[in-house]
């Protein structure tokens, strides 16, 4: 029997070497993994074979990445081409391999310098090329980012346009390229190219400019502090209300009294939003996400999914707000799928090729009318709707998923007289609320020393931070059996009630905290 | 003018413009029972097959139009045989075309794969 070996020694006839390694990556879920993209370049018939479970996208960058390297003024080389993207178990999409294929076959060609070559295996490089070969900016760039640093990848390549959200990860160098040329050129120390910094004090400014105020808002006063107590522990509210009385408006305004998010928390959320290719001003996102679907949201758009799992609106609502308007009009399977993520403040999305867990830690706002009519309990119009009509639509929302829900009030209607009259006194600003929102974030910092809120308390939390005392305990008993709250509708009142105690500066909640969380159970008595 | 002598003209005179370009040819009309390669050159490390074609007028579209798939197929074998019967497998390698028209001559290399 004959055995052929192949020798890695390059034959006289062929002076340069004809292999090539470039780093590079890639994000599966919300995170970032090392690829590295090999192009070997053999004798024999002119021929580009892509292999390492390419998609259609990945397929296709070998017409772009010939293009560009023409018109960039190299020669594509005329040789069987093969390139690898290792490792070859995980499915790759997307064009971001363009620029490290183009690199790696003019590398392999021998267009880069002997140096060159050394300074690349500390150096990854990602990017879609244009035909021209320009570089167009691409998606997820800050969980490859945070993943090249922990490999100890010294510097990026990159397009220019996502520097900004690369920058952000300390411990890596950032260069920002225009086309392929100047990657090149870079490459070879005959261009320099200035390192991206990230200024964090740039950031600062932007936490305070929002478009609405509660100012705006008249009168409900009584959902303005629904809504503050609601936002100071992280809890989940449901407005029901008339048409017109203004739930929107409030839950608009959600967003301008929510505390700033911490610079952990802005990663985390700048991840999500990378990976969804959602633009991101500034390389991070600084505000926090308010994000309301219409209605005919499909169940995979809002918890996530598609053949490679991609965050849905429960998860780039994360750390922020989701506001579902109208929610009886939400599909029943839609709204079923919610369980999840307000339990256990993550999703996962299970396909048949890989499962991904994303992020969900949410508040979730939600608003109806009372009726289909949306006139029932308005002080001067009349209902037309039967009692079974208005059973039936009050019960699109289940049991379950309102026993999730801390917090419910009643919006009512104003009166002609409300509407008309001119305020001596106006509504409070948002920052004075805000204020005092953050004052109670920060007793709940001080409490669990982490990103939690009274809202996301486990049972042995609760046992430990909700005390009552015995005057306490008898009224909640008695609610219990009036009202006839869940185990889990208990656990949400100590916690309301811990939130509220919270806001007036008590270390113990006492009943007039306790009766105020009760009061905010009202769908409860609705329902059953 | 019979179709085979007009065929040899337009192939000679394709030779000397190879020549000029820098080729050194090697075969001529190399047969198999796949087909005929009508030049097998070396241009610098490269082999290249190369296929002339000739059209008198542009009536009929230009003569290089006329290389299509399963003209393309046909060579393809037939450099195989060409490869192994000369031993270069591990040598650079493509398919050029030669278009001779009444008013031009082009030259197409590695014009397809």
């Amino acid at each position: 029997m004959e055995i052929f070996i192949q020798s890695p020694i390059p034959s006289p006839l062929f002076s340069n070497y004809m292999l090539s390694k470039i780093l590079s990556g890639a994000v599966e879920g919300i995170d970032g993994y090392i690829v590295t993209v090999e192009v070997d370049l053999a004798s024999g018939f002119p021929s580009f074979t892509t292999v390492g479970l390419p998609d259609a996208a990945v397929k296709e960058s070998k017409e772009r990445v010939a293009a560009a390297i023409r018109n960039s003024g190299f020669d594509f080389p005329i040789k069987r081409t093969t390139v690898n993207l290792a490792p070859a178990s995980i499915k790759k999409e997307g064009p971001s391999f363009d620029l490290p294929i183009a690199v790696g076959i003019l590398s392999a060609a021998g267009s880069l310098k002997q140096n060159a070559q050394e300074r690349l295996k500390k150096i990854a490089i990602i990017g879609e090329l244009a035909l021209d070969g320009t570089l167009r900016p691409i998606k997820g760039i800050l969980p490859i980012a945070i993943e090249l640093k922990s490999m100890e990848i010294e510097a990026v390549i990159l397009p220019s346009h996502n520097t900004a959200e690369a920058a952000v990860i300390e411990g890596i160098n950032v260069y920002g390229a225009k086309n392929l040329k100047e990657t090149i050129s870079f490459l070879n120390d005959e261009l320099e190219i200035p390192k991206t910094n990230f200024d964090k004090n740039s950031l600062i400014n932007e936490f305070m400019e929002f478009e609405f105020d509660f100012a705006d808002v008249k009168t409900q006063n009584f959902a303005k502090r629904a809504i503050e107590v609601a936002v100071s522990g992280g809890h989940n509210i449901i407005m029901i209300g008339p048409p017109g009385s203004g739930k929107t408006m409030l839950s608009r305004r959600i967003i301008s009294i929510l505390p700033p998010l911490s610079f952990d928390e802005s990663i985390e959320v700048t991840k999500i939003h990378s990976v969804s290719g959602s633009p991101v001003k500034h390389g991070l996102v600084t505000k926090r996400p308010f994000r309301s679907p219409h209605h005919t949201i499909s169940d995979v758009a809002l918890i996530g999914g598609g053949q490679y799992p991609k965050p849905g609106e429960v998860s780039l609502a994360h750390r922020g707000v989701l506001f579902l308007d109208e929610l009886p009009e939400f599909e029943r399977n839609v709204l079923e799928v919610l369980r999840q993520p307000l339990e256990d403040k993550l999703v996962t999305v299970s396909r048949a090729k890989n499962s991904i867990t994303f992020p969900a830690s949410f508040m979730f706002v939600a608003a109806m009318n009372p009726c289909p009519c949306g006139n029932y309990g308005h002080p001067e119009k009349s209902c037309t709707c039967t009692p079974y009509q208005i059973q039936k639509y009050i019960s699109k929302i289940s049991g379950p998923l309102l026993d999730r829900i801390d917090i419910h009030i009643e919006v009512p209607a104003l009166k002609s007289s409300e509407i008309i009259s001119r305020e001596e006194r106006p509504s409070e600003p948002s920052k004075d609320v805000k204020k005092r929102i953050e004052k109670a974030r920060d007793i709940q910092k001080e409490r669990f020393k982490d990103a939690n809120t009274n809202a996301t308390m486990n049972p042995k939390m609760l046992k430990k931070h909700c005390k009552l005392n015995d005057s306490c305990e008898s009224l909640l008993k008695n609610a219990i059996e009036k009202l006839g709250l869940s185990a889990r509708g208990y656990d949400k009142v100590l916690k309301v009630s811990r939130t509220i105690a919270d806001l007036a500066g008590s270390d113990e909640i006492n009943t007039r905290h306790l009766a105020e969380a009760i009061g905010y159970r009202s769908l409860d008595k609705f329902t059953v | 003018m019979k179709p085979r002598e007009r065929g040899d003209l337009a192939e000679k005179f394709a030779i000397e413009f190879l020549k000029k370009s820098g080729y050194k040819i090697i075969e001529r009309n190399f047969n198999t029972k796949f087909g005929e390669i009508d030049i097998v050159a070396v241009d610098g490390k490269t082999h290249a097959f190369i296929e002339v074609k000739y059209r008198k007028c542009a009536n009929h579209g230009s003569p290089y139009e006329s290389v299509n798939r399963k003209k393309m197929e046909r060579l393809k074998k037939a450099a195989w045989c060409y490869i192994q019967k000369n031993g270069l497998s591990d040598t650079d390698l493509r398919f050029d075309i030669v278009s001779i028209s009444a008013d031009k001559v082009e030259l197409f290399k590695n014009a397809f794969v």
